[in-house]
């Protein structure tokens, strides 16, 4: 015996005290969150430990609710779009384009193939931002600190050229009812093609650093394993589901934009386990860079907003100069009203299908909106994931599924 | 429309086949020399200490600032005329589009041309998001995004900027309110813009027109 543990004896300790000489474990109660590091964002988890084993585990969400679906009913569907930002704001102009391919399906509105590409291209340069995020938070979950480094360097070469673009460097109010706010510059064209080039081989690192690597595939491998039934059970989608080797992806399956014409394969998984999760997410990557090289290389020309007097604000100079597209300007901003309706538009984001239920009474702004958050039913998962596993496994978990606190809570 | 997504409910079943049917299968076991993790460690070692002799993607930032381009959304201030008086003419386009009601415009009455300004203009910088949703609806090219991206203040009010703090010269605005010109032209490629007369974008024969009678 030490000589800490000997002084730390005391009389109650001694085999006449201790009433009964079995040391009987009851199951202990711990609140992970919502101020835990490893728990992304506000989410606590409540959980029941027999010893290290997770019994009972119960995500406890809200903390982040901002009723983001309540101010869409009093605000414009222009003013909307600087809410979706906030949704899932690794990937905030994804969440823009979904919301404006919501619109301009209800409204009808012909968005020019220059903007279709450009939206394609921000989807697709989105997609790679929250993935390099993803990488470098699940690879500090999981000990390799220096991955967080790696990756936040592309992320952060990326938020200049979109600052170049946007003239914001995230939370960009870019998208537009009809197309995109500014064109893309030739400059910029060659800039982002310069990023998207060096892209494999900087995945080619994280993949020197972390697939290879035994620590991370100790903690990753067998860790929060679902089957394919329960994940389409629970309505998992995305990078999550396709883990489990389901290869269902929107982009695919319910194409928009210029998706159908790009050539990309869909990756899928084998096992369903956190490791499997991580593979898929990084062989996305792999395929986004490779439709950014189709999309830039092949950018078509004209206009990067539709040409649409009764949706689309009028041009500036003619606005200075003559009292019809001032009428129209001011028509436009205070009251541009679609059709009475209800339409559904999912798109593929980063964590699965993000998903727009609109329903319009016909006046300026909605009447409802529901937002399919692939984050808060990507959670769902954390149940059946978690039960029986290890409590350091949770962390694991929690960073392989990558939900997003900000569109969960909504 | 409807036609378009009934076709979309009819040809999904095979599209959702087409998508399952090709999937990319992604495999990793560990290969001895990764069990091992001898070599593998020493690589990734290597490759960390090598990044020491690489150049800095970051920059120190007090020190140096963000380059400035023209597309940066600074604050929102007011174009300033020669003369000193604001561009404005009080119409609250922008009042109305500011998503999170950062802006308060009283309106008031002025002998020039213009006939409108505002008697008071206030930007709530706290509220601020800085989306330029009131760059892009104003119609007199009054209210831009500057070039000013580092708002500071001790308290509250310091973030509550009136018409004073708002006003900007025209010369210090120059290089976004090019580039407005150039990006909220849009299709209209071709379309001439009039140069500023008087700082005011208006028919020169506009300004002779006899001064409205008092009312009442």
């Amino acid at each position: 015996m030490s000589p800490l543990t000997e002084r730390l004896v005391t009389v109650a300790d001694l085999p006449q005290h201790r009433g009964g000489a079995d040391l009987h474990a009851e199951p202990m109660e711990i609140s992970m969150g919502p101020q835990h590091p490893a728990t992304h964002g506000v989410l606590q988890c409540k959980l029941l430990l027999d010893g290290e084993r997770v019994v009972k585990i119960d995500p406890v969400v809200g903390y982040l609710h901002r009723g983001k679906e309540k101010h869409a009913e009093h605000m414009t569907y222009q003013q909307f779009f600087t809410l979706t930002d906030r949704l899932d704001y690794l990937q905030p102009l994804a969440n823009e384009v979904g919301w404006a391919l919501t619109v301009e399906k209800l409204a009808g509105v012909e968005v020019p193939p220059r903007a279709q590409a450009i939206r394609t291209i921000i989807c697709e340069l989105m997609r790679v931002s929250a993935h390099l995020v993803w990488a470098g938070i699940g690879g500090v979950d999981t000990g390799a600190v220096s991955m967080f480094m790696y990756a936040f360097r592309d992320r952060e070469v990326l938020f200049d050229l979109m600052d170049d673009l946007t003239g914001l460097r995230t939370n960009q109010e870019y998208i537009r009812i009809g197309g995109v706010g500014a064109d893309l510059d030739p400059e910029l064209v060659i800039k982002l093609r310069q990023w998207v080039a060096a892209l494999p081989k900087h995945i080619d690192q994280f993949e020197m650093l972390l697939t290879g690597n035994r620590i991370f595939h100790d903690r990753m491998r067998g860790v929060g394993q679902i089957t394919a039934e329960q994940a389409i059970d629970l309505g998992v989608t995305g990078p999550c589901l396709r883990a489990t080797g389901v290869g269902v992806d929107l982009r695919r399956a319910r194409p928009y934009l210029l998706y159908p014409q790009l050539e990309f394969d869909v990756p899928v998984g084998t096992r369903g386990d956190a490791y499997d999760r991580y593979l898929v997410r990084i062989e996305e990557m792999r395929q986004s860079s490779r439709m950014l090289l189709q999309l830039l290389d092949h950018l078509p020309a004209g206009d990067w907003i539709a040409k649409d007097f009764k949706n689309v604000l009028p041009p500036k100079g003619r606005v200075y100069t003559s009292m019809e597209e001032m009428i129209h300007q001011f028509k436009t901003v205070t009251e541009w009203c679609p059709p009475k309706g209800e339409v559904y538009q999912a798109t593929e984001a980063a964590n699965g299908e993000l998903g727009y239920y609109l329903m319009s009474a016909g006046a300026s702004h909605p009447y409802r909106v529901k937002i399919r958050s692939p984050s808060f039913i990507n959670l769902q998962a954390l149940k059946p994931m978690a039960l029986g596993s290890y409590f350091s496994d949770i962390v694991a978990i929690i960073a392989s599924l990558h939900f997003i606190m900000g569109e969960c809570d909504r | 429309m409807s036609a378009e997504s009934s076709a979309m409910t009819t040809a999904a079943p095979q599209r959702f086949a087409a998508a399952v049917a090709s999937p990319k299968v992604l495999q990793h076991t560990l290969t001895l020399n990764e069990r091992l993790f001898f070599w593998p460690f020493l690589k990734a070692l290597a490759f960390t200490f090598s990044r020491m002799f690489k150049k800095d993607i970051t920059r120190r930032y007090p020190e140096q600032k963000m380059d400035v381009k023209p597309s940066l959304h600074g604050v929102p201030v007011l174009v300033m005329n020669d003369d000193g008086s604001p561009r404005c003419v009080a119409c609250g386009l922008c009042e109305f589009v500011c998503p999170p009601r950062a802006i308060d415009i009283t309106p008031g009455e002025t002998d020039r041309p213009i006939e409108r300004e505002p008697k008071e203009f206030v930007i709530d910088m706290l509220r601020c998001i800085e989306c330029s949703y009131c760059e892009e609806v104003c119609p007199e090219e009054a209210i831009v995004m500057s070039t000013d991206y580092e708002v500071v203040g001790r308290r509250r009010e310091d973030f509550v900027w009136n018409l004073t703090k708002l006003l900007k010269p025209i010369d210090q605005l120059k290089v976004r309110l090019d580039w407005v010109r150039r990006t909220y032209r849009r299709w209209d490629v071709a379309a001439e813009i009039a140069p500023p007369i008087g700082g005011v974008y208006r028919d020169p024969r506009w300004a002779e027109k006899p001064k409205p009678v008092e009312r009442h």
